[in-house]
C-alpha cells in the first residue's frame, strides 16, 4: 500500500486553447489536511473537479489510494465533494440528504439509520434528522453538507470553497469546526480556497497555484517566511516587495540595490550580480529602532500615514531616496505612536528579507 | 402620449375583439331560445342536456380525451428526455437536435398532416388513431421541450453532480435527483401538450380519416348542417376544459417558478 492518498503526475487540462492546468504534480499524505491556494481563475477549481471525476484531464495521472482514476466516474471514486453552493436537495429531508449515499450502496436501514445519527452528532446538529434543508440557516446547510460527503466514508474529502457564502464570525467558527472535525476522523481534506487566512489556519500543507502551476507546496510557516517566488510572497499576507538589482554577493551576504537604496539580505543559490531580484520584507518585521550592525538594514524615514488598526498600527513612510515601506507595530502598551511627517530610525535584521532572483512574470 | 384613460381604453377594445365571441358562445349555451338572439330571453341548461344525450357528441369527447391523454404523455416522456438530453449533455449536431425538436411550432401544420398523410400511405394505415396520435406528439414536443429546458435550466447541475459524487449513477441520477426536482416543469408540460392536443383540428381533419372523430371535427360537421344552441354547449364544455387546463399549468409553472428561487 502507498502512503499517498492523492497523487497527480503531469496533470494537465486545456479547453480550447486555454491550459486551465499545466503539468502539475503532487502527493498528498494520507490524513493531510491540503489546501490548494490561489486567485480566482488560476486552475484550482478544475483541479478539484478532476480529482473528483467532473472533468478529465487532458493529460497526466491521477491515483488515490493507489489505484489509477484517471478516467473513472465521479461515482466510481472513493472520493466526496463539498460543493461551493452546497447543492443540497431540497426535495428531501436532513436525514435523507445524508442517506443519499448510502441507500445507494443499499446499507440496511439500521445501518443507515445509525451512521446519519452518528454523522449528525458529528456536526453538532444532533435530532435535525426530520427537518426540511429549507428550515436550516446558512451554517446549518454547511454541516449537512459536510455529513452528507462524510457519511459515505471517503478516501479524501474534497472542499470547494465551502466558507465563502458565511459571513466572517461564522466563517472562523466553521474554520475551526472543519479541523476539529477532520482531526477526529483522520479523513484526507482537499481543501480549495482563494483566502490566504483560511488556508494559513487549516492547512497542514498548502499549495499556492497562479496561472494553472503550483508555485510553491509546503506548511504555512515556510510558506509564509520563505515564499520561492515573488506571486507567493505577494498573495500570501501583506509584504514589502522592492525590486532592485543584485550589486554585490559576498558568501551569505547579498546586497540589492532598490531604488539606490542597497538593501541587505541573505544570499540564495542560483542569483548572480546584475541580475533583477526583488527583496520581500514583511511589514513586522521590521521596527523602530537605530541598530546599526553589518547584519541589519538600518534607514532614517519620515512617516507618510499612521493607520490605527485596534492591535497594531500600520505606518506608511519613505525613505531619504523617495523608496516606499510599510510597518506593522504592535499596540503592546500605551507608548506613544508615531505622528505624521516624524522623522524615525527603522532596522531590521538581514535574513528576515527574502532574496527572489529573476523577474515577475 | 397617449393619456392613461385611452390607453386602458385601448386595452379593452383589444380584450373584447379577443374575447367578445368566447362570451358570445358562452352566453349562447345558456340562452332559453333556440336562435341565437341578444338579449337571451331565459336561461337554461338544456342544450347541455342535449349535448350529453347526443351518444355521437359524448363519444367525440371520449376520442378527443383519449388521444390528448396518449399524445400528451407520449410528448411529455419524449420531451422530457429529449430537454434532458439537450441541456445537459454535450454532442455532435446538439444545436441540429435541438432545432428539429423546435421545429413543429414553425412549419405549418398542413406541411406536417400531408408529411403524416404520406408517412401513413407508406405504413399502410390509411389515416386514423395512430397517425393522429402521432400528428399530436409532434406539435406537443416543442412545448413540453421549452417548459422542462427552463425548469432544467433554474435548477442548475450542481444538485445532479452532487448525486453522482455520493455514487448514482447517470440513471439514478436522473431518477433519484433530476426528475422529481424537474416535476412541476414534467407536469407543466404534460398539461400544455394536453390542451393543444384537445383542441387540435386542422392536423386531425386531415389526417384522421372517417373513423375517428374528435370533438372539434364533430362541433365543425355538426355547424355544417344546423347553427343548434346544443353546439354552443358543447364548445363551452371544450372552453371550459381547457381554461380550466390553463389554470392548472399556470400554477404548476408557478410552482417551478417558486421551488427554483
Amino acid at each position: 500500500m502507498t502512503k499517498f492518498d492523492v497523487e497527480l503526475d503531469n496533470v494537465s487540462k486545456r479547453f480550447g486553447e486555454f491550459t486551465a492546468v499545466d503539468n502539475v504534480n503532487f502527493k498528498i499524505n494520507k490524513g493531510e489536511f491540503f489546501s490548494l491556494l490561489g486567485p480566482s481563475g488560476c486552475g484550482k477549481t478544475t483541479l478539484m473537479r478532476m480529482i473528483s471525476g467532473f472533468e478529465a484531464p487532458s493529460e497526466g495521472t491521477i491515483r488515490i489510494s493507489g489505484k489509477d482514476v484517471t478516467h473513472d466516474r465521479p461515482y466510481e471514486r472513493p472520493t466526496n465533494l463539498v460543493f461551493q453552493h452546497l447543492a443540497l436537495f431540497p426535495h428531501l429531508t436532513i436525514a435523507e440528504n445524508i442517506a443519499f449515499g448510502l441507500r445507494l450502496k443499499k446499507l440496511s436501514n439500521g445501518e443507515i439509520d445509525r451512521r446519519v445519527d452518528e454523522m449528525l452528532e458529528l456536526v453538532r446538529l444532533p435530532g435535525l434528522g426530520n427537518r426540511k434543508i429549507s428550515q436550516l440557516s446558512g451554517g446549518q446547510k454547511q454541516r449537512i453538507a459536510i455529513a452528507r460527503a462524510l457519511v459515505n466514508r471517503p478516501a479524501v474529502l474534497l472542499l470547494d470553497e465551502p466558507l465563502a457564502a458565511l459571513d466572517l464570525k461564522l466563517r472562523e467558527q466553521m474554520q475551526l469546526e472543519l479541523k476539529r472535525i477532520q482531526s477526529e476522523i483522520g479523513t484526507t481534506f482537499i481543501y480549495v480556497t482563494h483566502d490566504q487566512s483560511e488556508a494559513i489556519t487549516m492547512s497542514d500543507v498548502i499549495a499556492v497555484v497562479n496561472k494553472g502551476k503550483i508555485e510553491q507546496m509546503a506548511d504555512a510557516t515556510t510558506i509564509y517566511e520563505k515564499p520561492q517566488s515573488a506571486f507567493v510572497a505577494n498573495f500570501i499576507g501583506e509584504t514589502n516587495l522592492l525590486e532592485g538589482e543584485i550589486a554585490s554577493i559576498n558568501g551569505d551576504a547579498t546586497v540589492v540595490v532598490v531604488e539606490g537604496v542597497p538593501i541587505k539580505v541573505k544570499s540564495v543559490a542560483g542569483a548572480h550580480v546584475g541580475q533583477k531580484a526583488h527583496v520581500s520584507v514583511r511589514p513586522e518585521k521590521i521596527i523602530f529602532d537605530a541598530i546599526d550592525a553589518d547584519s541589519c538594514n538600518h534607514f532614517e524615514a519620515v512617516i507618510d500615514n499612521a493607520i490605527y488598526m485596534g492591535n497594531y498600527t500600520h505606518y506608511q513612510m519613505h525613505l531619504g531616496q523617495g523608496l516606499k515601506l510599510g510597518i506593522d507595530v504592535q499596540n503592546a502598551t500605551h507608548c506613544e505612536r508615531k505622528s505624521i511627517g516624524e522623522s524615525v530610525h527603522i532596522a531590521w535584521s538581514a535574513d528576515l528579507g527574502v532574496l527572489l532572483p529573476g523577474e515577475v512574470q | 402620449m397617449l393619456g392613461r384613460v385611452t390607453q386602458k381604453t385601448w386595452s379593452m377594445l383589444v380584450y373584447l375583439f379577443l374575447f367578445a365571441p368566447i362570451l358570445a358562445v358562452t352566453l349562447m349555451s345558456f340562452n332559453a331560445s333556440r336562435f341565437s338572439k341578444y338579449p337571451p330571453t331565459g336561461y337554461t341548461l338544456d342544450w347541455y342536456v342535449d349535448a350529453f344525450e347526443d351518444p355521437a357528441i359524448v363519444q367525440a369527447i371520449l376520442t378527443s380525451a383519449f388521444i390528448a391523454i396518449v399524445a400528451a404523455s407520449l410528448a411529455t416522456i419524449i420531451g422530457t428526455l429529449a430537454a434532458v438530453a439537450i441541456s445537459r449533455y454535450s454532442f455532435r449536431l446538439h444545436e441540429f437536435f435541438r432545432a428539429t425538436f423546435m421545429a413543429p411550432l414553425i412549419i405549418p401544420e398542413v406541411v406536417i398532416a400531408v408529411a403524416l398523410l404520406a408517412l401513413s400511405a407508406n405504413l399502410n394505415l390509411q389515416g386514423g388513431l395512430p397517425i393522429v396520435i402521432a400528428g399530436h406528439v409532434l406539435i406537443g414536443l416543442p412545448f413540453v421541450l421549452t417548459v422542462v429546458s427552463a425548469r432544467l435550466h433554474g435548477l442548475g447541475v450542481d444538485v445532479e453532480e452532487a448525486a453522482m459524487d455520493l455514487g448514482a449513477n447517470e440513471v439514478q441520477t436522473f431518477f433519484k435527483v433530476t426528475l422529481p426536482l424537474a416535476m412541476p416543469g414534467v407536469i407543466a408540460g404534460l398539461v400544455l401538450a394536453f390542451t393543444i392536443s384537445f383542441d387540435n383540428f386542422l392536423v386531425t381533419y386531415m389526417t384522421a380519416g372517417s373513423g375517428t372523430v374528435t370533438i372539434p371535427i364533430k362541433i365543425y360537421s355538426m355547424l355544417r348542417f344546423e347553427v343548434s344552441p346544443k353546439i354552443h354547449a358543447a364548445s363551452t364544455i371544450v372552453i371550459a376544459l381547457t381554461v380550466a387546463l390553463m389554470l392548472l399549468y399556470q400554477f404548476f409553472s408557478r410552482e417551478s417558478e417558486e421551488k427554483t428561487h
